[in-house]
């Protein structure tokens, strides 16, 4: 387990390279010069070329790449071309935020998901299936920022039990902030709650027709140990595989729910950066979220390999 | 001997889109202690589902076990809540299984040692520790060298005849009186079979097990059972001892199995001659000789409706209409 996972690190570091290359070349991927977008209609030639020099923009390409990642792992990702004030800021702000709501939507749906796929697997064909199956097909269809919409006009307009949009930090206030968070971590958690719970009643429902739970059953185990041993660790893999990349969409694709409930957090600020012409806010959040995704890939791909002794050794 | 197992008049149905399967229809067979019994059929005569019905392994739906009694220590083992606490401490316990297909019959994410340990706590209330030594010992048993390494790796990590000698470590880990081997030697290759039979007769032998061997191969059953069981389309259709079914066989279709096995003792070059026709479809049967249609007497039958067994020696029944004794089969055929 220990050289795989070292293996796959490294393959990560390698990927991680990569990444910043690519996002490195967005700057020079757009149209025109970005110290005279930068700068706007007005200035003139000297002003340009000053700003050129001062962002290095003179210099060979792998010069440039070779100073901007030096400065990205101090922790330096450039200024923000709409607010003159170093993005790495912004996205301190903004990130702790995101996460926070993504990563609870994720435990709920997770734990929801799994739960709720398994009870149909092994309830298949009851009443109790069929509810969930349905409220599942349901749950990947509905448009969450409708739902939010609805979820702030009931909830919040009329029967006033929760506040209406915002955030703030569990630290600052606990209560305030979950009461703040229910709705949006809902939102978010819905879709992919619904899409665990099917991806898990499925490949259940595949692993219990293998010989091998045949083999336990005819060893006189107890259903529950069956269950939740012999076949859910095999059910697992491919739910492991959809997590990862739930876990990217809360991540990145989190500017509904942020928008329907103003929360401050990293979607919104990418979608402003892009339509603020804010390139290197949006340079600094697609590395990010690039990073995050990474991460959760390689969270995704050891869990594998605690899942499966097949991918450990091979 | 005493009978360890007697089951009667056992039968099994799936309800499938096509109609009714009566898989099972009405079978009877007992098991004496320490001893081996046969249970010889072709594809689909309903020889595994009985084996799994006696344990109620069926998967409900679309099998039903819908009438019969399979009497275990004096005790009907239908009458048991399927998945209740009284049938799964006879299932592994007291009466264990070796599948078929041993490349998918071990969980292929827990290692070898944890599957053995997990029956062993299970049965004998063994602490983790004793448990983990009796596995190792159980695998140097059935022949697993270096047994106490191997013991935490999992299942790909050996081969097809490991893997089914792992079956067989687990089969009689917690002491049972009874073994049921389902076509055990089916997926291996010729030498391992051989291998994986002796080894199963030495354990059958030591442990003092009564074993049950589920097969199409009439060359495995030869060498070690001493009764044996032909079963056709859901019925048994004869039984006796080996001898009764080897050399004074009776019924026409274990007369044809028995022509369609090349054997040494013959002329080279000699064609072997298949049983015409294929077996019946077991939807909606009609009640007549499921054998009939391939019966290569069918018409001098003088017999309607299903031929019941019929005694025609101490432990050799067999249910056919026609009466054979005395007179040459040629005579028949003509």
């Amino acid at each position: 387990m220990g050289t795989y996972i070292v293996r796959r690190v490294l393959l990560s570091i390698v990927v991680l390279l990569l990444i910043t290359i690519i996002t490195f070349l967005l700057l020079h991927i757009m149209p025109g010069d970005p110290a005279a977008i930068m700068l706007g209609i007005d200035a003139g030639p000297e002003q340009i070329e000053a700003l050129r020099k001062e962002l290095w923009l003179d210099r060979p390409l792998v010069v440039q790449y070779g100073h901007w990642l030096s400065n990205a792992i101090q922790g330096d990702l450039g200024k923000s071309v709409l607010y003159d004030e170093d993005v790495t800021g912004f996205i301190t702000a903004r990130l702790p935020v995101t996460m926070h709501l993504s990563l609870m939507a994720l435990v709920l749906s997770a734990v929801l998901g799994v739960g709720a796929g398994i009870i149909c697997a092994i309830r298949r064909g009851r009443i109790l299936d069929s509810v969930i199956t349905l409220a599942a097909n349901i749950g990947v269809a509905i448009p969450i920022f409708w739902l939010g919409i609805l979820g702030i006009y009931s909830l919040g307009l009329k029967l006033g039990w929760l506040p209406l949009q915002g955030y703030t930090s569990p630290f600052d206030d606990f209560w305030l902030s979950t009461s703040k968070a229910i709705m949006p971590v809902i939102c978010l958690a819905i879709p992919s709650l619904a899409l665990l719970a099917r991806q898990t009643r499925s490949s259940m429902l595949e692993v219990v027709r293998q010989d091998y739970i045949r083999t336990a059953w005819a060893k006189g185990l107890k259903e529950r140990v069956i269950v939740l041993k012999h076949a859910l660790k095999n059910a697992l893999i491919p739910v492991v595989t959809l997590l990862g990349i739930q876990l990217r969409i809360l991540v990145g694709g989190s500017v509904l729910v942020e928008k329907v409930f103003n929360v401050p957090g990293m979607g919104r600020l990418l979608v402003d950066s892009v339509l603020g012409k804010d390139f290197i806010m949006v340079q600094a959040c697609i590395l990010v979220i690039a990073l995050l995704v990474l991460l959760a890939n390689l969270l995704v791909d050891i869990s594998y390999g605690w899942l499966d002794p097949r991918v450990r050794y091979g | 001997m005493a009978a360890l197992l007697k089951v009667r008049n056992l039968k099994t149905q799936f309800r499938t889109e096509g109609g009714l399967v009566k898989a099972v229809d009405g079978i009877s067979y007992h098991v004496d202690e320490q001893e081996i019994i046969g249970l010889v059929g072709e594809s689909g005569c309903g020889k595994s589902v009985s084996q799994l019905s006696t344990l109620q392994l069926i998967p409900n739906p679309p099998g039903e076990v819908v009438d019969g009694e399979v009497i275990f220590e004096g005790k009907d083992l239908l009458k048991f809540g399927a998945n209740g606490e009284k049938m799964r401490s006879v299932r592994g316990g007291k009466i264990s299984m070796i599948f078929q297909e041993p490349m998918t019959s071990l969980n292929p994410v827990l290692t070898v040692g944890e599957q053995l340990v997990e029956m062993l706590e299970l049965h004998l209330k063994m602490p983790r520790q004793a448990a983990e030594k009796r596995a190792v010992e159980l695998l140097e048993m059935v022949g697993i060298p270096d047994a106490s390494a191997r013991i935490d790796n999992y299942p790909h990590q050996f081969s097809g005849g490991m893997r089914q000698r792992i079956m067989i470590a687990m089969a009689i880990s917690c002491n049972p009186k009874l073994v049921i081997a389902d076509e055990p030697t089916t997926a291996v290759d010729v030498t391992t079979q051989a291998q994986l039979l002796e080894l199963m007769k030495d354990m059958v032998r030591r442990f003092n097990v009564s074993l049950i061997i589920v097969t199409h191969n009439l060359g495995v059953v030869a060498r070690y059972a001493q009764r044996i069981y032909v079963m056709y389309a859901g019925r048994i259709i004869e039984s006796g001892t080996s001898k009764d079914i080897f050399i004074d066989s009776y019924h026409p279709y274990t007369v044809g199995l028995l022509k369609s096995v090349p054997r040494l003792d013959e002329q080279r070059g000699k064609k072997l001659v298949p049983i015409s026709g294929l077996p019946p479809n077991l939807v909606n049967m009609p009640d007549i000789c499921a054998f009939r249609p391939r019966c290569p007497y069918a018409t001098q039958c003088p017999g309607e409706g299903y031929p019941e067994l019929r005694q025609i020696s101490d432990q050799h029944f067999v249910a056919c209409h026609i009466d054979f004794q005395g007179k040459s089969r040629e005579f028949y055929a003509k």
